[in-house]
């Protein structure tokens, strides 16, 4: 059998894979040419796909998309070259809750990103599907190793792929199987494989699995639509990108650097589109409760939790038996063909029920299905069995990212991705854990969300999930994050990342300038800042003191919502330093929750299952009280006393 | 409980005893000493010391100091022998507490630190716990309901009514996407927290005030210069309030510690309400008229002062023999005392009286002025003040109260944020949102944390979400 030998090896080909992958060779850089990161996946042509919904961002997932991006990600910049309508969502509310999105072109956006992938000398695509996950064990370690993959190519050749590090990343695929009516077809997307093998060798090792559900709703031929009779759905009439690199990549591509190739001097590079807007009808309501039997949803045919946001259209039906009509907005998908994604009736009925819902949408008299909608079952990992690192708990070397640990979400998906690429390479080359805390990023959040929540649904990020949202905004992140992608070593190697750091370091003197400017500044005797504090005083309104084209508009956002969000922002940072030290106390390895016979049935047997880092982690699980963490820390340093009187028993490692 | 948190309290009963105790444990009491000023070797023992309270080094007292774990509790600790003043006290326990990780200890928190720390048994922290819990019967009675669940059931009550306010708050945040959700208007939530912040008022008393005391609280109550003001001071034995012989000149409630020089009574606090019957459009009486209403609510013994004069000093007895004897609707006795509460003790007190005349409306005629039968009052206070506690004046424990007494602060920001909000369209939902969380998080130190989850699970049960 052929090997290969990588410092990291990617497992699919998604948002969190291309995501992980990219991460990794920024940190990694081009060793002499020779790549560092086995990118695999079942088929390389459909690198970045948008399997559902062709939008990036939203409420939430924008702040995400923004932080992938100051941290030197690549979903920013793809979403930027491919929008066809940009909207930020929340305009009437604060700076803090509002949501960069947009509609993005399917096609384009999967082109844009494979060719981002492809032009990286680091990384190699490996077409094939993973059949085996290689470890070792190494005398006096308790813990497995991962030593790689073995890889089926196209060919049907075997391939021994070695790495320290392998990244995970299956999406829907694992064990995937779709849904149409009582139709089964294994599959991860609609065309393709299941992998079947990964679910295996993960049980195999130990790993408990969960299964979770979600949809996709028909696509239509727009030219058979009556799409010039149904109301419009407009995007903003100034696009704002994701990323601070838009249309800045004009001198960059100067250096030769061919994976500027994609992207582009002008923003928006595409032409933008309208929505347009229908509903369903209490006739097709009517259709639906009688073809309920023929709802896998509802048949027990689907074993899986499905998400509460994202409800199909019969469960809106069944759930909410009052409503006559449920909104549904159409979206093209690209603007090379003429698919038009439903957004609102996901489902997986049967074809004939499908097409008596779309039928009798007003407009769609006539439309032509394209794809039918269905549903998805997959294999996940319960996330309590990874670090906030992404790596597994039961096997070192091994990680997990994306909607394999139960998350749903392109965005949430790049997240995890990035993290888990950071620390595959962290943990192959020596450096220290990556986590960010809570009050650092919503993929601080994420991450630790994951690591101490059962997941009942996919997970899905929204701002009431961050305590501290006031402080992670859009308009922040790089603020936040840049600084610690550059220390991370994810800035210097590219000159895309190089670009970034000189963007970066304008934007830091730019809000250093404002903000001097302003200090101590009255206007009629009045304190600016109370001016400033004032609901319905915009960028506009600093514009014109300030002076036009003086500061970048990111920068006027980020000091207006400093001072707007002020005396709650200093709030928040004398709760954040309260809790810091109990936050990040870590717990050793070797405390043994059984031997604790004083804690409450309820918090050993939480704390067990989850086995938390810290004790910020352990203060949020589930059935875990402030009195029992306050008994756990004190069980600690006793175990610790013993431990040191009996030297040599207990492998403490200190903490 | 934040482990790594430094804890103060007075460790001797209030206003009694000639010196206080205040004690310090944890990590800080060093910077909660250098905060004081008060400059004592970093070792154990006792040290003679000056703080800066007021001035510069102008407070002595004698310092005990330990160290970790050589400690009642464990860790580094101080403890501070001062004058016995209750101002001073406050204020210097406030002061500490504004340090960063420095916080006023719960009842029973430097046991369960000792228990913790391995120097008490459990039995002995038990032994401990209702020591402090026996010390009087309404904590007694608190505990019980901690016990029995009766407690964390109101929490929980109270806990859901705000989790689902908050989930209408931040549906209109994270769904506004969703055609479906519509945002709370600001006055319904307005109406939601004040309905909300009753019912924790009714559990704690009066928060409004800044003073905290266990000690009986006696109320002088009459109508507008029926000689309240003249009868605080002749009782307090000094002119703490200004007298007038002008109708109203009370604005105010004071409040102001009493000492009955009655063997065995304890004091008790004494408070001078501003008339109740003042039809007044003035906000800031409109403000104090509030403030007196909640006083009088926690009373436990209410003085009921009548003037036997008229402003002009002319003499009324007759009319109020006939007011009392016409019926108890009297229009007078109506509006004067319409906000009176009918279940509190109560003495009616004949002020501004000729002796040689007898009073038959009063329990007791008194003269402020030369001081007549000013011991009898005395007596009596002692004798109804401590008898008449209501049973459900303490429903909470200390540290139950203490959460409570933190969710209405947030609570009550949230309604000014709203209050200043002409629009029915609620405006900075994320601000109000961090007032509710904040409020809730410390519901849920009594109940038990509710997540963001559940918050988001509510959104789904109410809304159709999911386009």
């Amino acid at each position: 059998m052929r090997t290969h030998q990588y410092s990291v090896i990617v497992v699919g080909g998604g948002h969190a894979g291309i995501e992980a992958a990219w991460a990794a060779a920024n940190l990694l850089g081009c060793d002499g040419g020779m790549p560092t990161v086995a990118l695999v996946t079942l088929d390389p042509a459909r690198i970045g796909e948008m399997s559902c919904n062709p939008a990036i961002g939203g409420l939430a997932k924008g702040q995400l998309v923004r932080e992938v991006d100051a941290l030197g990600g690549m979903m920013g910049l793809v979403a930027d070259a491919t929008g066809i309508m940009f909207k930020v969502l929340n305009m009437s509310r604060g700076p803090a809750v509002r949501g960069p999105r947009c509609q993005s072109d399917k096609h384009a956006y999967a082109a844009c990103a494979r060719s981002l992938i492809l032009a990286r000398p680091e990384i190699e695509v490996v077409g094939a599907s993973v059949e085996r996950l290689l470890t070792s064990s190494r005398a006096g370690q308790a813990l497995k190793q991962i030593a790689g993959v073995e890889a089926q190519l196209r060919s049907g050749e075997l391939v021994r792929l070695e790495s320290p590090a392998v990244i995970l990343t299956t999406g829907t695929f694992m064990r995937g199987l779709m849904h149409t009516g009582q139709d089964k077809t294994p599959g991860g997307r609609f065309g393709e494989d299941a992998a079947v093998g990964i679910s295996g060798a993960l049980t195999h090792l130990g790993f408990e699995l969960g299964r979770l559900k979600t949809g996709t709703p028909p696509r239509l031929a727009r030219s058979t639509i009556d799409w010039e009779s149904l109301p419009e759905q407009l995007g903003d009439a100034e696009p704002v990108p994701f990323s601070d690199l838009a249309a800045r990549c004009d001198a960059l591509r100067e250096t030769g650097d061919e994976m500027l190739d994609g992207l582009s001097s002008r923003f928006p590079v595409l032409e933008q589109v309208v929505c347009r807007q229908t509903r369903t009808t209490a006739a097709s309501h009517d259709v639906i409760r009688q073809n309920l039997d023929r709802a896998p949803l509802f048949s027990g045919q689907i074993e899986g939790a499905g998400p509460r946001y994202c409800p199909s259209i019969e469960d809106k039906v069944v759930r909410f038996e009052d409503r006559e009509s449920h909104g549904v907005f159409l979206e093209p998908e690209s603007l090379t063909t003429d698919w038009v994604y439903c957004n609102g009736i996901s489902t997986s009925l049967p074809k004939d029920v499908q097409d008596r819902i779309v039928r009798d949408m007003p407009g769609c008299e006539r439309a032509e299905i394209l794809r039918y909608g269905y549903a998805v079952e997959y294999d996940m990992v319960r996330p309590h069995q990874i670090h906030a690192t992404g790596m597994t708990k039961l096997v070192d070397g091994l990680f997990l990212a994306g909607q394999i640990n139960g998350t749903s979400g392109y965005e949430e998906a790049a997240a995890q991705g990035l993290v888990a690429g950071v620390n595959a390479v962290r943990w192959t080359t020596g450096g220290g854990e990556f986590v960010l805390r809570r009050d650092q990023a919503y993929i601080g959040v994420l991450m630790d969300d994951l690591v101490t929540k059962t997941p009942v649904e996919p997970y899905r990020m929204f701002t009431s999930r961050a305590e501290h949202r006031l402080l992670l905004r859009p308009d922040n992140a790089a603020d936040r994050l840049t600084p610690i992608a550059d220390e991370l070593g994810l800035l210097g190697t590219t000159d895309l990342g190089r670009a970034r750091r000189t963007l970066f370091a304008e934007r830091t003197a730019q809000i250093e300038r404002l903000r001097r400017q302003l200090d101590g500044l009255k206007v009629e005797g009045e304190d600016f800042s109370l001016i400033m504090r004032r609901a319905g005083y915009t960028r506009e309104d600093l514009t014109v003191l300030v002076g036009a084209d003086t500061f970048n508009l990111g920068v006027l956002d980020t000091v207006l919502a400093e001072v707007r969000y002020g005396p709650y922002i200093e709030r928040e940072h004398r709760s954040i330093r309260r809790q810091s030290e109990m936050e990040h106390k870590r717990i050793p390895e070797w405390v043994r929750y059984d031997s604790m016979p004083t804690l409450r049935n309820e918090a050993r047997e939480a704390l067990s299952r989850f086995r938390p880092d810290t004790l910020g982690q352990a203060s949020r699980l589930e059935g875990v009280t402030p009195a029992d963490l306050t008994l756990l820390t004190v069980l600690m340093r006793q175990a610790r006393n013993e431990g040191a009187r009996n030297a040599g028993d207990v492998g403490d490692t200190g903490s | 409980m934040p482990i790594g948190d430094t804890i103060v309290a007075r460790a001797t009963a209030p206003g009694q005893a000639r010196r206080t105790l205040i004690r310090i444990s944890g990590p800080h009491t060093e910077d909660a000493l250098n905060c004081l000023k008060i400059d004592t070797p970093r070792r154990r023992g006792a040290f003679k010391a000056r703080a800066s309270v007021f001035g510069p080094h102008d407070l002595p007292m004698l310092v005990l100091r330990f160290m970790a774990p050589a400690s009642y509790t464990g860790e580094d600790a101080a403890e501070l022998l001062l004058p016995a003043n209750d101002t001073l006290v406050n204020l210097l326990i406030d002061r500490l507490c504004s340090l960063d990780g420095v916080r006023r200890a719960e009842a029973g928190a430097f046991s369960s630190r000792a228990y913790l720390a391995g120097k008490l048994s459990l039995a002995q922290a038990e032994g401990v716990a209702a020591k402090i819990a026996a010390e009087s019967a309404s904590s007694l009675r608190a505990a019980d309901r901690v016990l029995s669940g009766q407690a964390g059931d109101e929490h929980r009550a109270w806990a859901d009514q705000l989790a689902t306010l908050l989930a209408l708050v931040e549906a209109g945040i994270d769904f506004t996407d969703q055609e479906d959700v519509v945002s709370i208007p600001s006055d319904r939530l307005r109406d939601g927290l004040c309905e909300l912040i009753d019912l924790l008022d009714a559990a704690i008393g009066p928060v409004h005030t800044s003073w905290s005391s266990d000690r009986p609280l006696v109320a002088l109550v009459g109508p507008p210069n029926a000689g309240k003001s003249t009868l605080f001071n002749a009782l307090l034995g000094r002119d703490r309030v200004v007298t007038t012989p002008v109708a109203g000149t009370t604005r105010d409630v004071i409040v102001e510690p009493l000492d009955l020089s009655i063997a065995n009574a304890p004091p008790v606090d004494l408070a001078d309400l501003p008339g109740l019957d003042e039809h007044t459009t003035d906000v800031v009486d409109q403000d104090a008229q509030r403030h007196a209403t909640a006083i009088l609510e926690r009373a436990d013994l209410i003085l009921l002062c009548q003037s036997t004069q008229h402003q002009d000093g002319t003499d009324r007895t007759a009319e109020l023999s006939q007011e009392t004897t016409e019926s108890a609707s009297s229009a007078s006795e109506a509006t004067v005392f319409a906000d009176v509460p009918t279940h509190i003790a109560m003495l009616r007190i004949c002020t501004k009286a000729d002796r040689h005349l007898p009073s038959p409306l009063a329990d007791l005629s008194v003269c402020a002025r030369d001081g007549w039968h000013l011991n009898a009052l005395r007596r009596h206070i002692a004798a109804h003040a401590f008898g008449s506690r209501r049973a459900d004046e303490s429903m909470l424990i200390p540290r139950h109260k203490a959460h409570t007494r933190s969710a209405r602060t947030f609570l009550v920001s949230a309604v000014e944020e709203l209050t200043n909000q002409p629009d029915a369209e609620l405006l900075d939902a994320e601000l109000i949102a961090g007032f509710l969380r904040e409020a809730l998080d410390h519901l849920g130190e009594v109940t038990g944390h509710i997540a963001p989850d559940a918050i988001i699970g509510r959104i789904f049960a109410s809304f159709c979400v999911g386009k």
